[in-house]
């Protein structure tokens, strides 16, 4: 039967995974439509170049949703999680508010089992994603140094870096007197301007959206062009449910409009770019009539794995004036120093480092809950010594004096942490909000003991005078990763290396949710690489792609 | 607590202001060459705007000035008991006053804080190149994929 309402690919999400695919898809000539449950995100809402930051940063424009509390955003349960996840429902995803670190995994990532015996190995190598790392770099306007040693050979990042600033000299002088790894740090923001992105100019709120157009979110890099070219995107648009036909096949997804009417939008072929949480929730929300576990579920393996990045940072004060205030935020430098395995550590798998400004007089980490407290340990602290002239004191001591050594913690994978659907917790469209069970490991203690302790000693050799820790933040769920995850076998995985469900031979996932292990990189280049060679792999076989009709 | 008609729902009214001038007296006071919060209006202005941007920490504040209102001397000590018994609203408290504060030009300027401001790009490459070349001289880090077969 003829269905002229047809859309041969139909996207859920509108982060860059979903915008990378429509891209493609639509040079292609595929007709395509993507269902993104939130809105654009104009530059002018941001709020970097107003007095009034640094307080909207703590709930406007917090990435945790459970405190941004936007109907587009779905609430999440965290009662059983170490750590919230974070994101952003609109447009551009989550790379709204990301940070913009423009890193890759190292090959090393991708053998875990083969070189350390433990999680698993990828079905494919880090040559095989290097093209395609390379071809997205162009398309994001990474800026970044080439030659790092922590690489193999490959091209450069199409931009000059951004400058590492006072607080990365600093930094860079204490890595030179321990002899340990440093380098300019790779970010997608536009050190020139670019494909029609302006030139960053250092106001280091990126992570609240960045009001110059400079950063590399996919709602300019990817969208404006992906949407004349002829893809429909329809915003607002929550998807309930993806439906599978009676042959087994997904054809299209109900999705729930702000009016609360729900539509079907019939597809030959589904892609579900919603993230390492919104993607399983998706799945487990459907064909709850036809399967016990949910879709695509018969390894049993969907939301589980989750990976998301334990996060601690060692900040240090320095005498001098630093102007630490300064983006790009963005990184300044990095080091993969200690990211290798070392078993005389005590642990497996390490961890990349990033230098980041501090923000302005409250502290760039201000409105991210779990700081360590700076009260005196053995007594009961006065709830006041941080108060009276002391207030003044301290920021005179610290502001602009201080920077960040952050750390991304690997997480292994562990069946137990996972993303399952709440029973009492619902979405302003009453369905289920994604609960998270996730706890870190003695392994991820250990390793960040470890760096922790060498954070400390990289502060004081580049001449802090004092250091504060921050062992794990509960507010650092920015990588949501491994809860479908990819492989050759069904029956211990979800997907396989391009993205293509087992289960059903025309659905595919894109986004952070098919990661084996979760390397200790900021994951978004890998995520986009990822997309990029499996999307063009859906292209390259379109003739052999069983689809629903 | 009801709001009358015509204030602004985020408005405090006159004995709340006086409550938190008296306040920050304990918690912003000048000092270290800055000017007290008093000073710079964060009980009449700021406060307002910080409210505008947290109306979730409303109550605390509220609730927090009211049980300190009527307490005339030794409101130090009273403030150190209210936070040892409500900490959550102490610390809302401390978020706004501290947000409000920093809204001020001259709370800005004594600091030396020009807010997030744009700076034109200049390329610091040279500054570093030879630590750089140092890292470089050291040689890779990463572990090659190994060959295929290969065991831990
Ligand atoms: C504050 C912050 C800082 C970060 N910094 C960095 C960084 O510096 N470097 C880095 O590599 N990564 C960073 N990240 C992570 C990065 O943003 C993500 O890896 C990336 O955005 C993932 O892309 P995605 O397209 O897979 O998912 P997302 O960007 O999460 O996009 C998924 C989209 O799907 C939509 N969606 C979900 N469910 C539904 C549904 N049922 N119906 C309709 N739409 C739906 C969501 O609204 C969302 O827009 C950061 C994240 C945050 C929150
Ligand atoms: S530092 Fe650059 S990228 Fe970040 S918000 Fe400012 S202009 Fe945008």
């Amino acid at each position: 039967m003829a269905q002229p309402d047809r859309v041969e690919v139909l996207i859920v999400g509108a982060g860059p995974t979903g915008a990378i695919a429509a891209s493609e898809l639509i040079a292609a000539g595929f007709s395509v439509t993507c269902l993104e449950q939130g809105d654009w995100t104009h530059r002018a809402a941001f709020k970097g170049a107003t007095k009034d930051w640094e307080l909207s940063a703590q709930r406007d424009w917090h990435p945790n949703p459970n405190v941004r509390g936007r109907a587009a955003d779905y609430p999440i349960d965290v009662t059983e999680s170490d750590v919230n996840p974070l994101m952003y429902a609109g447009v551009g995803g989550a790379t709204i508010l990301y940070g913009a670190h423009w890193v890759r995994a190292l090959p090393s990532d991708f053998r875990v089992r083969t070189l350390d015996g433990v999680a698993d190995d990828w079905p494919l190598t880090y040559e095989d994603l290097q093209p395609f790392y390379e071809d997205i770099d162009q398309q994001m306007g990474t800026a970044g140094l080439g030659d790092d040693p922590t690489y193999p050979d490959g091209e450069a990042p199409p931009l000059p870096p951004l400058p590492i600033g006072k607080i990365g000299l600093r930094a860079a002088q204490g890595m030179d007197q321990l002899g340990w790894h440093w380098w300019p740090a790779p970010n997608a923001i536009a050190s020139k301007a670019y494909r029609g992105r302006e030139a960053c100019v250092r106001r280091g709120t990126c992570q609240t959206g960045c009001p110059e157009g400079a950063k590399g979110s996919a709602d300019l890099t990817h969208w404006p062009e992906a949407i004349r070219a002829g893809v429909r995107l329809i915003t607002g648009a929550r998807v309930a449910e993806i439906t599978v036909n009676a042959q087994g096949l997904a054809d299209g997804a109900v999705y729930i409009d702000r009016d609360g009417v729900r539509h079907h939008v019939a597809a030959s072929t589904v892609i579900v770019a919603a993230n390492g949480v919104g993607t399983p929730r998706l799945l487990l929300m459907s064909g709850r009539d036809s399967f016990d576990h949910g879709l695509a579920n018969s390894s049993g393996l969907v939301g589980r794995r989750l990976m998301m990045h334990p996060y601690a940072a060692v900040n240090g004060v320095y005498e001098e004036d630093l102007e630490s205030w300064l983006g790009p935020a963005g990184q300044s430098i990095v080091s993969h120093e200690f990211y290798e395995t070392d078993l005389s550590r005590g642990f497996v798998r390490g961890a990349k480092w990033q230098v980041m400004p501090a923000g302005g007089p409250l502290g760039n980490r201000s409105g991210y809950g779990g700081h360590a407290e700076h009260g005196d340990a053995d007594g009961e602290p006065d709830p006041l010594a941080a108060w009276g002239p002391s207030f003044h004191e301290a920021a005179r001591r610290t502001f602009g004096r201080s920077f960040e050594w952050g750390i991304i913690a690997e997480d292994l994978p562990d069946e137990a942490n996972r993303v399952v659907l709440s029973d009492s917790l619902v979405d302003s469209d009453g369905l289920p909000a994604p609960k998270i069970i996730y706890k870190t490991s003695e392994n991820t203690r250990r390793l960040l003991d470890f760096h922790l302790a060498r954070a400390r000693e990289a502060h004081l050799a580049a001449g802090a005078i004092e250091t504060y820790d921050t062992p794990l933040m509960r507010d650092c769920g920015w990588h949501l990763l491994g809860t479908t995850r990819m492989g050759d076998d069904p029956e211990t995985s979800v997907v396989d290396q391009y993205g293509r469900s087992h289960d059903i031979a025309n659905l595919y996932i894109y986004d952070g949710s098919t990661f084996v292990t979760s390397t200790g990189q900021n994951p978004t280049a890998t995520i986009a690489a990822l997309t990029l060679r499996a999307v063009r792999h859906l292209i390259a076989g379109r003739r052999d792609q069983e689809v629903a009709s | 607590m009801t709001t009358p008609i015509g204030m602004s729902p985020t408005a405090l009214n006159t004995a709340q202001r006086e409550t938190l001038v008296r306040v920050l007296d304990v918690l912003i006071p000048a000092a270290a060459g800055m000017p007290s919060g008093a000073e710079v209006g964060v009980a009449d202005r700021w406060i307002d705007e910080a409210l505008r941007l947290r109306p979730d920490l409303r109550d605390d504040l509220l609730h927090a000035l009211e049980t300190l209102e009527p307490i005339d001397a030794g409101l130090e000590d009273a403030l150190r008991a209210y936070a040892k018994q409500h900490p959550e609203a102490f610390v809302a408290v401390g978020v706004l006053v501290s947000g409000a504060y920093y809204m001020d030009d001259r709370a800005r300027l004594a600091l030396g804080y020009p807010g997030q401001e744009d700076r034109r790009l200049v390329d610091d490459t040279g500054d570093y190149l030879d630590m750089l070349e140092r890292v470089v001289e050291r040689g890779p880090i990463f572990r090659p994929t190994p060959a295929e077969g290969a065991e831990a």
